[in-house]
């Protein structure tokens, strides 16, 4: 990577203007306990962050990553340098969407395979031995799981693109 | 003293180590100290910690004065401490302070005790008789105490209290007591006094993990514990029995342990952007003490930023953890623990080894929790009207740490001043008690003189005999006391003892009066002298014994409470008394046999000699001036001022090296008592103990001046590192730090056709083979020229390659200001070193990307190297001219790096700033003072006693190995070759014993410590052949 040639050393300006990133001193606490960076390809919002401070915008612009937040805001809260690292997700899913308005992320097309941007329903044996029930999820509920589908096909988003969601 | 000027007297206001240190050192320049603490003991955090790095020991003690120790009546300060100039006031608190500079009144709150310590004889049967327990917070909880109990358990005495939170009042305690030592009803007590001068040294209050939210998420079990916690776990007197660190929940022991930084600090949210600076050697020295205490088997690892070793030995004590104790580090801060089913604790990290995920269970988490200082600079700004920074914290003058902004006579030191280490809180305290010392010379006040009794000349031929002083305090010779009587009785008949007669109160006056006037009868020239505390008047009873003739190395004192200290469970009124019999008659084989010592004094030659005329050299020699003390002054340059003060206008904290040195030059130079000599050099240095002479050497060999002198003080400065990395002198794009500086500041860089400037730290620094320490200084250098050039132009990106930020305390701000002017911080690490081209006479680089993990690749306009700071070559010369060590750095080696900072072991030798190691100017001036403040203290007392249990040498048995010169600490002995004989100064030997020990042919031998001697005193104690009383 050379930042000489391939970043935009502006680009937070365009993303994320209120100067809270600029803390960010790369503690790592944002992605320790992100549910999101269970995911595959993980959400590491750290390095998000980075991208934004060397302006990588190519990058960036083809990141998916963001979309997998699940906005628990654990981040947020946990963050010593009060980066507001949601608030910097957001922003850049917004930057993403009003740059291409053709953009589909692949959290939507989760969303309609199974119900969730994420894979709910592991820590099964936590569960058990804390003496929780298992968790209800809708997959396991083929008849909600329809209507749910059906639903989601009158977003504009998703009827716009229905050729990905097997319509 | 014909005026009748009052004694100075200086509040010390808090305890802990630092406090105790400035009243040590007021005490010992001869004033009055006042010395309260808020809590319930002395000693402070200290007190509770039983291991200190580099050694891994408790090293307490080291902070004693080093010379006419027979007189300090200290031994270890964990038990207590004593000084006849210290009046101790635990468990009080200033609630007023009201005057001006010089006449200060402070109304102090006693807080009751309910129990008169000055009647309690200890036997802690009200502690078994009280019903009420409740959690032990000096054990952080991990243990339980009664509401009435002993604050501290290794004290001596005990100060027992009661919790009147918990106290039911129910009285059993007041049943047992045969003393009558509790008052249930004790009233707190509020007195005014008057002092001179204000020491405040409180500390700070630490980050509590129950009173903060952001905690929350790591405090999920008991089995996460803060680093103080931590340390009673390891304590003989917390938890740490049987070998074992047990887990708080379970007992288990823990044999996987983790830590986590920064809990509470570098938290910008919690409105705590700070480094508390400690924390990560406290973490390392922890995980280091957990595998020696846990075994081999414990395993241990580190969460942390940035590992902060900036002081001295710091970086190398990591390098040992890791790669000796195989202590595991990994830059990751977590964001919280969860407690497993099974109660193990569960912590998720990124590992940037793997660049993954990993999950690991521990069986303790230890939460590295740092300071929390707004609320304690809140208070004294508002009890001493003091001023308070935009930070909030209370203002100091400029340049320096320890005296407050426009408050005459009120000083600081200490942990108020930012969490320090234990060698920092040394120098502040003996810095505080310097300025203190200076204010109260220069208001008129007087210094405590004592009646000076010459020792008796004694007749060493004489047979030994023994007089036995018994004090008959009526409480315990009450009835669970022991039996005067029939120890009378039965020492009488001891072989060698001339007298034995039971004194009323040999505390008292009338008790003092009565001993004396028994001495002088007995005609005895041996002295043993049993009593109840009796470390807490050594002097007097020495006093005594000269006054009847006795010599005084001849006496000793036996503490008759001792055993019933020591907590005998047998203890029936025979068997105690049974048992102290025993001990006085040890005790008495032991003076028997011990020869009479002879005190020499040795006159000081009150002069003292500074090598070395930067800031921190002219503010040394400008302290001793002002209070009169004559200095020379010796720089080997043209001209005064040293690197910062010939070469750096401005600091990006504000201060202004360049123009403080002009006033300081200009002070020097007016003052009368300084004799300055430029261009000149040591060359040599000889003589003895307090009168030294060196021979000077001015203008290229052309001039010798020969100096005399009693003390001197290594003010040798450093300067900036030089390095053929990275290109350096290959293209003039590619500077150090300090060319930059120059550079900008001069105006020779264009900053508007500048686009890319990247800086790398740590160049030939923390780096075996190369400057190994950490130069502590870099980091802010390199943030200052960020700022610098984000300032001039904000367009210009600055990257800084580091691996450790050392930004600790408040200078943690800085780093996060050069953040939010978008200066781009990259970690690398030795592994993967930044690479440096040239071309086009342009340097062109590689580096990887820590974070996205990517190599990047740059054409920086100005690549910038933070080179370190170098020791003054000279500092090899000067070592050998004086006999005074360096270590492998080229830095001199101070006498001890956490008690001894400011002197060698070799007495009347101080050091100040970069001759200890690299730091910033307020801690060069901070040292200066101290270094002068122990020059002082030493050249002003006139003249100097020899200790007197002191090593001897017999030649007969002697093979000259010299393995007791590689032996001895104090390297107070030589080998005279001329003469074929192993010498010792008598001056500088302390007495340790050490050539006793290294010696193969017992010819190395400590007065009053010989072989015979200690075989009759194990026969005495083994030949308990008492019979079954024949007395009342």
């Amino acid at each position: 990577m050379n930042p000489q040639t391939e970043a935009n050393k502006d680009l937070w300006k365009a993303i994320y203007n209120t100067g809270d990133l600029q803390h960010c001193f790369n503690c790592s606490t944002c992605i320790s306990g992100c549910p999101a960076s269970f995911g595959d390809p993980p959400l590491l919002v750290r390095n998000l962050a980075r991208k934004v401070m060397y302006g990588l915008e190519e990058a960036l612009f083809e990141d998916d990553t963001p979309w997998a937040c699940v906005s628990c805001s654990r981040c947020e809260e946990m963050c010593p340098m009060d980066v507001k690292p949601f608030e910097m997700i957001l922003h850049i899913r917004q930057w993403q969407a009003s740059n291409d308005e053709t953009r589909v992320p692949p959290s939507i097309v989760e969303i309609y395979k199974r119900g969730y941007t994420q894979a709910v329903g592991t820590n099964v044996e936590t569960r058990q031995a804390l003496g929780l029930d298992p968790l209800p999820i809708i997959t396991n509920n083929p008849e909600q799981l329809a209507m749910f589908r059906e639903m989601l096909m009158k977003t504009p988003v998703i009827a716009a693109n229905d050729y990905m969601f097997g319509g | 003293m014909a005026e009748n000027k009052p004694i100075g007297t200086v509040l010390v206001a808090g305890a802990g180590i630092s406090g105790i240190k400035a009243a040590i050192e007021l005490a010992e320049t001869g004033y009055k100290v006042l010395l309260t603490d808020s809590s319930t003991q002395v000693g402070g955090i200290l007190a509770k910690l039983d291991y200190q790095f580099p050694s891994d020991h408790c090293g307490m003690c080291r902070m004693l004065p080093m010379v006419g120790r027979e007189y300090s009546s200290e031994y270890c300060m964990r038990k207590s401490l004593y000084h006849e100039n210290i009046e101790i006031l635990p468990f009080t608190e200033v609630v007023s302070v009201a005057g001006d500079a010089g006449k200060y009144k402070v109304e102090l709150k006693k807080r009751a005790r309910y129990v008169n310590s000055e009647v309690c004889n200890e036997l802690g049967k009200c502690i078994e008789a009280c019903p009420v327990e409740t959690a032990d917070e000096f054990n952080h909880g991990l243990t339980k105490r009664k509401a009435i109990y002993k604050s501290v358990p290794h004290n001596v005495p005990q100060l027992l209290l009661i919790d009147k939170s918990v106290c039911t009042e129910c009285g059993e305690c007041v049943k047992v007591c045969s003393t009558g030592a509790i008052n249930l009803h004790a009233q707190d007590e509020v007195e005014t006094r008057e002092v001179h001068a204000i020491v405040l040294a409180s500390g700070v209050k630490l980050y509590n993990t129950k009173e903060y939210e952001d905690a929350k998420s790591y405090a999920v079990s008991p089995d996460v514990v803060t680093s103080l916690a931590f340390e009673r776990m390891l304590s003989g007197t917390g938890t740490y029995r049987d070998g074992i660190i047990k887990r708080p929940s379970d007992g288990k022991p823990a044999k996987k342990i983790a830590w986590i930084q920064c809990m509470g600090s570098r938290n910008k949210r919690q409105n705590r952007d700070y480094c508390s600076s400690v924390c990560c050697m406290f973490a390392l020295k922890e995980a280091v003490l957990a595998k020696e205490k846990g075994g081999d088997d414990v395993e241990t690892t580190i969460f942390y930023m940035d590992m902060r070793t900036f002081g001295k030995g710091f970086q190398q004590y990591r390098a040992n953890a890791e790669e000796e104790h195989g202590v595991r580090l990994v830059r990751c801060r977590v964001q919280e623990v969860v407690r497993e089913p099974d109660g193990n604790l569960r912590i998720r990290y990124f590992d940037p080894e793997t660049n993954e995920f990993q999950i690991a269970h521990y069986d303790i988490v230890v939460m590295s929790t740092g300071q929390v200082p707004f609320d304690d600079h809140r208070k004294w700004a508002e009890l001493v009207n003091g001023e308070l920074s935009p930070t909030g914290l209370l203002a100091t003058e400029k340049y320096s740490k320890v005296r407050l902004a426009g408050k005459q006579g009120i000083f600081m030191c200490g942990s108020l001043m930012g969490l320090t280490d234990i060698s920092e809180a040394m120098a502040s305290g003996i810095a505080a008690a310097g300025e203190a010392t200076s204010f109260l010379n220069a208001i008129g006040t007087d210094k405590v003189s004592f009646e000076d009794i010459a020792e008796p000349v004694t007749d060493d031929r004489q047979l030994p005999k023994a007089a036995v002083l018994l004090c008959k305090c009526g409480e315990f010779a009450g009835a669970e006391g022991i039996d005067l009587e029939m120890i009378k009785n039965e020492v009488m008949k001891h072989r060698g003892v001339g007298t034995v007669h039971v004194v009323n109160s040999i505390c008292s006056e009338e008790g003092q009066k009565e001993a004396l006037d028994v001495l002088k009868k007995a005609k005895c020239n041996r002295l043993l002298i049993g009593a109840c505390q009796p470390f807490m008047y050594r002097r007097k009873v020495r006093d005594i014994a000269k006054k009847a003739g006795y010599n005084s190395s001849l006496v000793q004192i036996f503490d008759l409470l001792g055993i019933a200290r020591r907590g005998t469970e047998e203890a029936s009124k025979l068997a105690w008394t049974r048992r102290t019999i025993t001990e006085i008659k040890a005790d008495l084989e032991s003076i028997k046999q011990k020869p009479a010592l002879h005190v020499q004094s040795v006159p000081i030659n009150p002069t003292a000699l500074v090598v070395g005329g930067g800031i921190g050299g002219m503010h040394s020699a400008l302290s001793l001036a002002n209070r009169g003390i004559p200095v020379h002054l010796v720089e080997k340059s043209g001209e005064l001022g040293g690197f910062a003060g010939n070469q750096i206008a401005a600091t990006v904290d504000g201060l202004k090296p360049m123009t403080m040195a002009k006033d300081l030059k200009l002070k020097v130079f007016e003052h009368s008592k300084i004799t300055v000599h430029l261009n000149s050099q040591v060359a040599k240095t000889q003589g003895t103990l307090g009168a030294f002479e060196s021979k000077i050497v001015s203008d290229g060999n052309d001039q010798k001046t020969y100096l005399h002198h009693g003390a001197v003080i290594m003010a040798t400065g450093g300067h900036e590192g030089k390095t053929d990395e990275y290109g350096y002198g290959q293209s003039e794009r590619i500077v150090t730090q300090f060319e930059f500086k120059q550079q900008l500041e001069s105006g020779a860089i264009d900053l508007s056709t500048v686009e890319n400037v990247v800086m790398i730290q740590c160049v030939g620094s923390r780096e075996a083979g190369k400057r190994e320490y950490c130069s502590r200084i870099c980091c802010m250098w390199a943030i200052a020229n960020a700022l610098k050039i984000k300032e001039m132009n904000p367009e210009v990106r600055v990257y800084v390659l580091y691996r450790d930020i050392m930004t600790y305390g408040f200078l943690e701000q800085y780093y996060t200001k050069a953040r939010a002017a978008g200066v781009i911080f990259v970690n690398y690490d030795l592994n993967s070193k930044p690479q440096v081209e040239v071309a086009d006479g342009m340097p062109v680089m590689r580096f990887t990307e820590n974070i996205l993990n990517t190599e990047v690749e740059i054409s920086p306009d100005y690549l910038v190297l933070s080179t370190g700071v170098d020791p003054e070559a000279t500092n090899k010369e000067l070592a050998e001219a004086f006999s005074l060590p360096l270590n492998d750095d080229g830095f001199f080696s101070e006498a001890d790096s956490k008690w001894r900072p400011i002197e060698f072991k070799q007495i009347g030798s101080f050091l100040a700033g970069a001759a200890h190691s690299p730091m910033p100017l307020p801690d060069v001036i901070m040292q200066a003072e101290a270094a002068a403040q122990k020059a002082y203290t030493y050249l002003s007392g006139g003249s100097i006693n020899t200790a007197r249990v002191i090593s001897t040498v017999k030649d007969a048995l002697c093979i000259r190995c010299q393995r007791c010169i590689a032996a001895c600490p104090f390297e107070a002995r030589s080998y005279n070759a001329a003469e074929h004989r192993i010498e010792v100064d008598p001056a500088g030997c302390q007495g340790c014993g050490m050539c006793a020990v290294a010696c193969r042919n017992n010819a190395a031998e400590v007065s009053g410590w010989s072989d015979k001697q200690m075989m009759s005193v194990i026969d005495a104690k083994l030949a308990d052949d008492l019979q079954p009383s024949t007395a009342s």
